[in-house]
Parts: structure tokens; sequence; C-alpha cells
């Protein structure tokens, strides 16, 4: 589990890059950044749980 | 494709991009662009720094002329976009492949060292042999078969003091290895030059020759058995520095790629 939880601070950090290579005001850096990280963190669930129901029973 | 200009200050773009290359933030602080500096220098240095330090300091490993396994390769490519550790590991790799790095059989002058090791003495009160800890200083000498490192050991065995002549026959491993520790080996002799016994241990060595250095095969077996999943989860955290730091050399050299906010109409391609 901490194992995974190295997850958030990459998650934040490549989204805080991304954003801030995208524009330059810095409300529009953050708030488009935290959308960001939100999503990778929602698609990075939605494969968890894809994983977790393909590998049920096994 | 007609991009409209960008309302930012790139002073000049190339000085901008090669300075945010080389130090991750520098760029963009030569721009003047304060809170990108910032950004820049905490995610990519912090990215970096977590992962050297997850690794044991050996994620950054380079390829070398006539050295240039794709493995090597591609993993280098990954971490290139960290500009100075880069040039620094591929310097690195060509001192660690260089022919003359190999065990030292001289020293171009006297040196002293912190050592720690084994010593097996044999003496006629009996054999004594057990772990030491001193100052190993070493002179440059000769025997029969040329140029050659003598010297003496001063410390402690078994919390005794002690001290060791070593004969001219002192070996020290290869200078530039990523081992923090420099092997020694030597024979000890006594005042009459009458053989002694045996030292081993190691020496410091000195952060410019191990650092980013190449691993050889069984130091990389070794390196990841003893780090298990940290060590890949360390690649990806200097991959992803160095993979960040090109979209912010990017950002240096032609500013930000949508315009200063989400107001601006996204560039499309003209008409």
């Amino acid at each position: 589990m901490m194992y995974t939880l190295n997850l958030l601070p990459l998650a934040a950090v490549v989204s805080l890059v991304w954003t801030a290579t995208r524009y330059e005001s810095t409300p529009t850096i953050m708030r488009k950044s935290v959308r960001l990280f939100v999503q990778i963190l929602f698609f990075m669930a939605l494969i968890l749980l894809g994983l977790f129901l393909l590998s049920r029973g096994l | 494709m007609t991009v409209p200009p960008v309302p930012v200050d790139l002073k000049n773009p190339v000085i901008a991009g090669l300075l945010a290359f080389l130090c991750p933030g520098a760029g963009h602080l030569y721009q003047k662009r304060f809170f990108k500096a910032f950004v820049f220098a905490a995610c990519v240095w912090g990215s970096w720094w977590t992962g050297m330090a997850m690794s044991d300091w050996k994620a950054l490993q380079a390829p070398a002329k006539g050295h240039m396994q794709t493995a090597v390769v591609l993993k280098f490519a990954g971490q290139g976009g960290v500009g100075l550790p880069s040039v620094w590991a591929l310097y690195q790799a060509r001192r660690y492949y260089d022919k003359e790095n190999t065990a030292l059989d001289t020293i171009p002058g006297p040196q002293e060292f912190a050592f720690t090791g084994q010593v097996d003495l044999r003496e006629l009160a009996g054999n004594r042999s057990g772990p030491v800890t001193g100052t190993l200083s070493l002179i440059p000498s000769e025997n029969d078969y040329g140029p050659a490192i003598a010297g003496q050991f001063i410390g402690t065995l078994d919390a005794q003091p002690v001290t060791l002549k070593l004969k001219p026959n002192v070996r020290l491993e290869q200078p530039v290895q990523s081992e923090r520790q420099q092997p020694v080996a030597c024979s000890l002799e006594d005042e009459q030059g009458e053989y002694r016994g045996e030292l081993r241990g190691t020496i410091p060595r000195s952060v410019f020759n191990w650092f980013a250095c190449p691993l050889s095969p069984d130091e990389e077996v070794e390196w990841h058995r003893d780090r298990g999943k940290y060590q890949e989860l360390a690649m990806v955290f200097v991959w992803v520095a160095g993979l960040m730091n090109l979209l912010a050399v990017w950002d240096a050299f032609e500013g930000p790629a949508y315009g200063i906010n989400d107001d601006e109409p996204v560039p499309t391609p003209a008409g």
C-alpha cells in the first residue's frame, strides 16, 4: 500500500508541470493542474477497479 | 500552422532553454518567470532527488562509446532531460570504461585514508585476527616488479592500539566505480621485512569517483536484490523528472503552449 501511495506525488508533479507548460497565468495553472490531478487519480482508480474485477476469483 | 505571438518576455530563448536543460528552474529564473521557476525546480528536482535517494544513488547511468547496450541507452534517454547530472553521467561513463581505470599499482604522493577492514596476523606469540579501524597512510614505493605502494596502518584491533607496516604490494581497486567504498588489500611485514600477515578492507571513495557511475552486471544484480521493487519505482521517478524537464525546456524556449490562460483560444491550423 505504501508503495502505491507514491502515485500521489508523482501524479501531482506531472499535473503541475504539464499545466505549467500549457499556460502562463498562475491561477489558471493551479486550477487546471488540480483538475488534471483529479482526472489522473480517477482514471487510475478506474483501471485498478477493472484489474480487480478481472482478477476476482483467481 | 500559425501560432499567435505569446505575450511573454522570453529574453534570449536559446540561453533560457539551455539553462532550463542544465538546471531545472534556472531558465525560467533567467526569464523572471518566478512562479514557473519554482514549480519546475521543485517538481523536477523533487522527483529526481526522490528517485536517486530511493535507488541508493545508482539510478543515473549513462552509456559510453563501445558500451551502447539498448537497455542502458533507453534508460538514459528518459533520464537525460535533467541536464547537469546527465552530462556528468556521460563523463563518468567515459571515465569508468577508460582502460586506465584499473587497480592501482602506484600513487602520485603520500595519502591518508580512514580504513575499516580485517587483519590476519601471524606472530610468534600466536596468530591473531579481527576487525580493524584506523588510518591507512600510503606512500609511493617500489618492489621487484617496479612502482608499488607501501605505507602503514595505525588503528585499533580488538580495542587495542596497533601499528602495522605494509609491504610494498598494496593493491587499491579501480578508482572509478559505483560502490562508495574502495577495496584495499596488502601483506604486512615486521621491522626486519619478514612476512607478518594480511590486511584487507576498504577506504572511502570520493563522490566524484562513484556518483553516476555505470554498474557492472554483478553490481546491477546486487542492486536489484538490495532495493527490490523500489529500484523500479526509483527509475520511474528519475525518468519522470527527465521527461518533465523536456517540457520545461520547451516552455523556456517557446513560451506556454496554449497562451496566458484558458480564456485565449487554442492555436489552430490556419485555414
